[in-house]
C-alpha cells in the first residue's frame, strides 16, 4: 500500500468551469429569444457562425501553444466568448465583421494574455469595441424591428450575410441614434410620435434590452462582475424576475 | 503690451505657458521648504531592510556601513543572508531594478546557528571578542556559549578559534517552523508516499 | 427561545454520518506500543522526566509542561519506556518529533486518583491547576491548552461558557458519540468550567442532525435539574467554527485578530467539557479519547475509545482497513483534515477522526485550472472574506495585500476550495501565505533585536576605545607635568634606564 498526499479539504464540490460557463450561455436565452422574435433569424445566425469561428480558432491556437485543444473547448469559456460578442453584433451583420470580431476576442482579447483566467478584459468587450471603431457603419445598421418592417425569413437572412448587397431595405436607425440625430423634439414628443419608438417596434426594444440591460454596463466594467452576476441570474428566477421588473 | 500680445496669438501662448510654470514653479519650491517631512535618512530605510546578520560578507564591516554605502551608490546585490528577497524589497524602495544575487560575495543559505561543543571549548575568548552582537557568553578559562536566541549565524566566531569547537546548526528545523508551501502551478495535486508500513504491522 | 442567526456563506456538503454509527462507542485494544509525542497541543512541548528502562503505570505523568502554554504528558496504560526519540507523528508536514515510547504489559496497572466532588467550594485557580496538570488541551481539533482559554484576565469578564457541539465536518462523529454516551459528564464538565471562569450562563449548541444527542444531553439536563441552555441550529458548514458558532447562536461577532473572550464568551468542545469533568470529579488525567475511524476503505467504521498514544495503524487494522494500491488516510474530516505520511504516526489529543475513502468516495483532485473569477468562493465564505483576491494575493506574495483582506480572519475552512469550479487548492495558498507572513515577522523581530545589539556593541567599544585614549591622554598629561616639575623627562630617563640595562647584560652574560 502506499499512501497519498493531499491538500485539504478532501471532497469537492461537483462545481466545474464548464458548468458555471453552461449556466451563462443559459443566461443569455432569454435575450436571444427576444431578440430573434423582434429581428427574426438573424442573431441566431450570428451566434452559430460566430461559435463556429470562435471554436475553430480555440482549437487551432491552444494547439499552437501546446495545450490539449480538447480540454480548452470542453470548458465552454469559448462559446461564452462568441455568444457575447454575436449577441452585441447587429443581426444580419456581414459575414467578415462576425469573422473579424471573433477573431480579435478570441486572440487579441482572450489567447495573448495567456487564455482563460488570464485575460484583463472580457474577450467579447475586446473584440465589440475593435468592431465598433473599425467599422462604426456596420456596427450601427440595426435592422428594423418587426412591425416597422418586414422581418426577413431564413434563406434571406442567410443570403443577406453571406452577400451583401441583395438586400438592402432592413437597415433602420436605432433608437439611440435617433435620439442623437434629433434636434428640435422633445425627448417625450419622440418617444410617442416617432415610428421607432412606439407600437411594437418600441416594445421591443424596450424587452432587449430589459433582458440584457443589468448585465451588459456590468460587462464592459468588469467582466468578473458581469460573470458573475449572470451567473446568479441564471441560477436564480427570483433575481430575473425581480430585475426584470 | 496687451495690445502686442493680441496681435501675436503664437507670443501670447508662449507668455501665458511662461507665466504659468514660473507661476506653478515657484509655488511647489515654496512648498517643499514650506512643508519639508523630516523623513528617515534613506540610510536608516535601507538598513531596516537588511537582515542584520552582521556577517560581512558584503564587504563592508556590518549591516549599517553597506547601508550608508547603498545610499551612496553601491549595488544592491552584495548581501547573501538577505537572499533575492532582500534585494526586492531594496529596489522597491530604491525605484531601482533588481539584480541577482552578486555570488562574489557568497550564496543564500538557510539560516543557521553557532553552537559549542562545550566539553572542547578551552576558553579563550576569541569568539566572544568576535560576535557582532554579543552572542557569546563566557569568560576567561571557562566554558562559553552561545545564545541561540541572539545568534545570527554570521560565521565570524568559527575562524578564531583555535580548537575548531563552534559549529553553525540549521536555525529552522523541526515542526514548529514548518509550513505549507505554496502549491506548485500544473503540477499533480498528490504526492505518492512509498510505505509499507500498514502491511509490515499486519504481517 | 434563543433567536438562531445566519452566517454569511456556508456549503452542504454530503455529510455521510451514519457510516460510523454515532452512538455506538466500542474500546480499542491497548496496543503493544505506545508512541506519545511530547507536543500533543498547540505550544510548547512537555519536558519528558522519565528515563528509558523506567516502568510507568497508566495515568503517571510521563513529561512536564514547560511554562503556560503547555500541558503534561501521562501514560495511557502500563508499561516500560523503551524509547525516547524522534517519531513520525501526525502532521501535515510528515516530520518527526520527539516521543516517548512505551511497551504496554497488558496488565493495565494504574495510579490510584483522587477526585473533589465538591469542587462547588474549591478555589477556580485550584481547579485550573488541576486542569493543566491532568493534560487536558482542546480537544477539538487545535490543541489550545484548556488551562490557557480558563483564565481570560480579568480586562475580560465571562459571561457565557458555550459548549460547542457542533461537529460540522462530514464524516466524524466523535463528539456526537460522546454527547449520546457521556452527556451526565458533559453538563457536569460544563458546570466546572462555568464554576471556574464564573460565567452566568452556559449554552450547549448542537447542529439539527444529531437528534439522538439533542435527546440524551437535554435528558441529562433535566436529570441534573440545573440551568442550562441546549440550542440547535440548521446544519450547515461550517457552523462549527468558534466565530461562526458564536454568531449563529448570540448574532455577536468576535472582533478581527480577537478571541471569544473578547465578547464575554469562553467556546469549549464538549470533549474538553467531559476531561474536565474526569479530571476534577475523578481525578483522572487525559489518557484516552473518542475517535471515528469511517470511509468506505473500512469495513467495520465506528467509534472506539483509544488511547492516546496508539499508532494510527492498529486503529485501521481494528476497523478492518483492506486495501491495496494507493490510498489516502486522513487525520481529521473531509474538509479540514490533513493526509498521514506514516502509518506508524500515533494518535494524540487532537484526533477526532481517522478517515479511510475509497477513491471513488472521494475523488482525488484534478490539476488546477485558472480562476475565472466566477466569484463562487466569495459567495461560499464564511468569514466573509474575497477567497479569489487573497488567491491572487497569496500567488503574488503581496503580504500588504494579503493583510488587508484580512487573510488572518481565515478559518482554513475549505468552503472555497470545495465550490472552486477551477479545483485550485485555495486552502494550501492561505496556509503558505500565513506561514509566510509569521515566517517574516519574525525575522523582523530577530532582525531588529539584532540591530539593537550589534550598535549596543559598537558603543560599547568606541567608548571603550574612547576610555583607553583618555588614560592615556591623562598618563601623558600628568608625566609632562612631572616632567616640568623636575626639570627632568620620564620618558628620556625611562629609555636610558632601558639602555643601561641592557648593556649591563651584555656584558655579563
Ligand atoms: S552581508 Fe552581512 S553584514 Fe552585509 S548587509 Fe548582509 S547581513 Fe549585513
Ligand atoms: S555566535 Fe558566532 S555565528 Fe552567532 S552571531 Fe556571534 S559570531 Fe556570529
Ligand atoms: S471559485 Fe475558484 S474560479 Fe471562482 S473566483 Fe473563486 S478561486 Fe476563482
Ligand atoms: S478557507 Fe478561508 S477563505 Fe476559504 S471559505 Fe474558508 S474562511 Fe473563507
Amino acid at each position: 500500500m502506499s499512501l497519498l498526499r493531499v491538500t485539504s479539504p478532501h471532497a469537492s464540490g461537483q462545481g466545474q468551469v464548464s458548468s458555471v460557463m453552461r449556466d451563462v450561455l443559459i443566461a443569455t436565452l432569454p435575450g436571444v429569444l427576444i431578440l430573434t422574435a423582434y429581428f427574426g433569424p438573424g442573431t441566431l445566425l450570428n451566434i452559430v457562425f460566430g461559435g463556429l469561428i470562435a471554436v475553430a480558432t480555440e482549437y487551432a491556437i491552444t494547439a499552437l501553444r501546446g495545450r490539449d485543444p480538447r480540454v480548452a473547448i470542453s470548458d465552454l469559456s469559448i462559446l461564452v466568448t462568441s455568444t457575447l460578442l454575436c449577441i452585441a453584433l447587429p443581426p444580419y451583420a456581414p459575414w467578415w465583421l462576425i469573422v473579424i470580431g471573433v477573431l480579435t476576442a478570441v486572440l487579441l482579447g482572450k489567447q495573448v494574455f495567456g487564455g482563460l483566467g488570464y485575460n484583463p478584459f472580457n474577450p467579447a468587450m475586446v473584440g465589440y469595441v475593435v468592431l465598433l471603431i473599425s467599422f462604426p457603419v456596420q456596427m450601427s445598421a440595426w435592422a428594423s424591428p418587426r412591425g416597422l418592417a418586414e422581418v426577413p425569413g431564413l434563406g434571406d437572412t442567410l443570403r443577406h450575410v453571406f452577400a451583401p448587397g441583395t438586400i438592402d431595405a432592413v437597415t433602420a436607425a436605432t433608437p439611440l441614434d435617433l435620439l442623437r440625430q434629433n434636434t428640435g423634439l422633445l425627448f417625450e414628443d419622440l418617444l410617442t410620435n416617432s415610428p421607432e419608438l412606439t407600437g411594437w417596434g418600441g416594445i421591443g426594444w424596450f424587452e432587449v434590452n430589459l433582458a440584457f440591460l443589468r448585465w451588459r454596463p456590468l460587462a464592459v466594467v468588469s467582466p468578473d462582475l458581469y460573470l458573475a452576476c449572470a451567473h446568479r441570474y441564471a441560477r436564480c428566477p427570483r433575481c430575473l424576475r425581480a430585475h426584470r421588473i | 503690451m496687451l495690445a502686442m500680445l493680441s496681435d501675436q496669438p503664437l507670443l501670447a501662448a508662449l507668455t501665458a505657458l511662461l507665466g504659468l510654470g514660473a507661476t506653478f514653479g515657484a509655488l511647489l519650491g515654496f512648498a517643499a521648504i514650506r512643508f519639508r517631512v523630516e523623513g528617515n535618512p534613506i540610510s536608516e530605510q535601507i538598513n531596516a531592510l537588511l537582515p542584520q546578520t552582521q556577517c560581512g560578507q558584503c564587504g563592508y564591516p556590518g549591516c549599517r556601513p553597506y547601508s550608508e554605502a547603498i545610499a551612496d551608490g553601491d549595488s544592491i546585490n552584495k548581501c547573501p543572508p538577505g537572499g533575492e528577497e532582500t534585494i526586492q524589497a531594496l529596489a522597491d524602495l530604491l525605484d531601482v531594478e533588481p539584480q541577482p544575487l552578486d555570488a562574489e560575495h557568497g550564496v543564500e543559505k538557510e539560516p543557521v546557528v553557532a553552537w559549542i561543543r562545550e566539553d572542547e571549548c578551552i576558553g579563550c575568548t576569541k569568539c566572544i571578542q568576535a560576535c557582532p552582537v554579543d552572542a557569546i557568553l563566557g569568560a576567561a578559562k571557562v566554558m562559553h556559549t552561545v545564545i541561540a536566541d541572539e545568534c545570527t549565524g554570521c560565521d565570524l566566531c568559527i575562524e578564531p578559534c583555535p580548537v575548531d569547537c563552534i559549529d553553525l546548526i540549521p536555525r529552522k528545523e523541526g515542526i514548529s517552523f514548518w509550513h505549507w508551501s505554496l502549491p506548485e502551478d500544473r503540477a499533480s495535486r498528490y504526492d505518492v508516499i512509498a510505505t509499507d508500513a500498514a502491511t509490515r504491522d499486519a504481517a | 427561545m434563543r433567536t438562531i442567526h445566519d452566517i454569511h456563506g456556508g456549503i452542504h456538503p454530503p455529510e455521510r454520518k451514519a457510516l460510523s454509527r454515532p452512538g455506538d462507542l466500542q474500546n480499542a485494544p491497548i496496543p503493544p506500543v505506545l508512541v506519545l509525542p511530547v507536543r500533543q497541543h498547540l505550544g510548547v512541548p512537555a519536558l519528558p522526566i522519565v528515563a528509558v528502562g523506567d516502568t510507568v503505570l497508566g495515568g503517571q505523568v510521563l513529561a512536564e509542561a514547560q511554562g503556560v502554554m503547555s500541558v503534561p504528558v501521562h501514560a495511557p496504560s502500563s508499561g516500560t519506556v523503551v524509547a525516547i526519540e524522534s517519531r513520525p507523528i501526525a502532521h501535515a508536514s510528515g516530520l518527526a518529533d520527539q516521543c516517548i515510547v512505551i511497551q504496554t504489559d497488558g496488565e493495565d496497572h494504574w495510579l490510584a486518583f483522587e477526585g473533589v466532588t465538591s469542587w462547588r467550594e474549591r478555589d477556580p485557580a485550584t481547579l485550573v491547576e488541576r486542569i493543566r496538570e491532568a493534560g487536558i488541551a482542546g480537544l477539538g481539533g487545535a490543541g489550545f491548552p484548556t488551562a490557557v482559554k480558563l483564565s481570560p484576565g480579568p480586562t475580560r469578564p465571562i459571561e457565557t461558557l458555550l459548549v460547542n457541539g457542533t461537529e460540522c465536518e462530514p464524516y466524524i462523529t466523535a463528539d456526537d458519540t460522546l454527547m449520546q454516551c457521556r452527556a451526565d459528564e458533559l453538563v457536569e464538565g460544563a458546570h466546572i468550567l462555568a464554576h471556574i471562569l464564573s460565567a452566568d450562563s452556559i449554552l450547549i449548541g448542537i447542529e439539527d442532525n444529531k437528534p439522538d444527542a439533542i435527546a440524551r444531553v437535554q435528558a441529562a439536563i433535566s436529570r441534573a435539574g440545573v440551568d442550562v441552555e441546549l440550542a440547535t441550529f440548521p446544519t450547515k458548514y461550517p457552523s462549527g467554527g468558534e466565530k461562526q458558532i458564536i454568531e449563529i447562536l448570540t448574532g455577536q461577532q468576535v472582533p478581527s485578530g480577537g478571541i471569544p473572550a473578547d465578547i464575554g464568551i469562553v467556546c469549549v468542545n464538549p470533549g474538553t467539557a467531559v476531561a474536565t469533568q474526569q479530571a476534577i470529579v475523578d481525578g483522572k488525567p487525559l489518557t484516552h479519547r473518542i475517535v471515528t475511524l469511517t470511509g468506505e476503505a473500512l469495513a467495520a467504521p465506528q467509534n472506539v475509545t483509544a488511547c492516546l498514544g496508539t499508532p494510527i495503524t492498529q486503529l485501521l487494522e481494528h476497523a478492518e482497513l483492506s486495501v491495496d494500491g494507493q490510498q489516502r488516510i486522513i487525520h481529521g474530516g473531509p474538509m479540514m483534515g490533513f493526509a498521514v505520511s506514516d502509518l506508524n504516526a500515533p494518535i494524540t489529543k487532537i484526533t477526532n477522526c481517522l478517515l479511510a475513502p475509497t477513491a471513488t468516495e472521494l475523488p482525488l483532485p484534478d490539476p488546477a485550472q485558472p480562476c475565472i473569477r466566477c466569484g463562487h468562493c466569495a459567495e461560499a465564505c464564511p468569514a466573509s472574506l474575497l477567497p479569489q483576491q487573497l488567491y491572487w494575493y497569496a500567488r503574488a506574495k503581496d503580504q500588504e495585500q494579503l493583510a488587508e483582506h484580512r487573510l488572518f480572519d481565515c478559518i482554513e475552512c475549505g468552503a472555497c476550495a470545495y465550490v472552486c469550479p477551477s479545483q485550485i487548492p485555495l486552502v494550501q495558498y492561505y496556509r503558505a501565505a500565513k506561514g509566510q507572513i509569521r515566517d517574516s515577522e519574525q525575522e523582523k523581530r530577530r532582525s531588529d533585536n539584532s540591530r539593537e545589539r550589534f550598535e549596543a556593541r559598537q558603543a560599547r567599544l568606541e567608548a571603550e576605545t574612547a576610555a583607553r585614549e583618555a588614560k592615556r591622554a591623562a598618563r601623558k598629561a600628568a608625566a609632562q607635568s612631572q616632567a616640568a616639575e623636575n626639570g627632568s623627562d620620564p620618558i628620556q630617563e625611562a629609555i636610558e634606564r632601558a639602555k643601561a640595562r641592557k648593556a649591563e647584560q651584555e656584558a655579563n652574560p
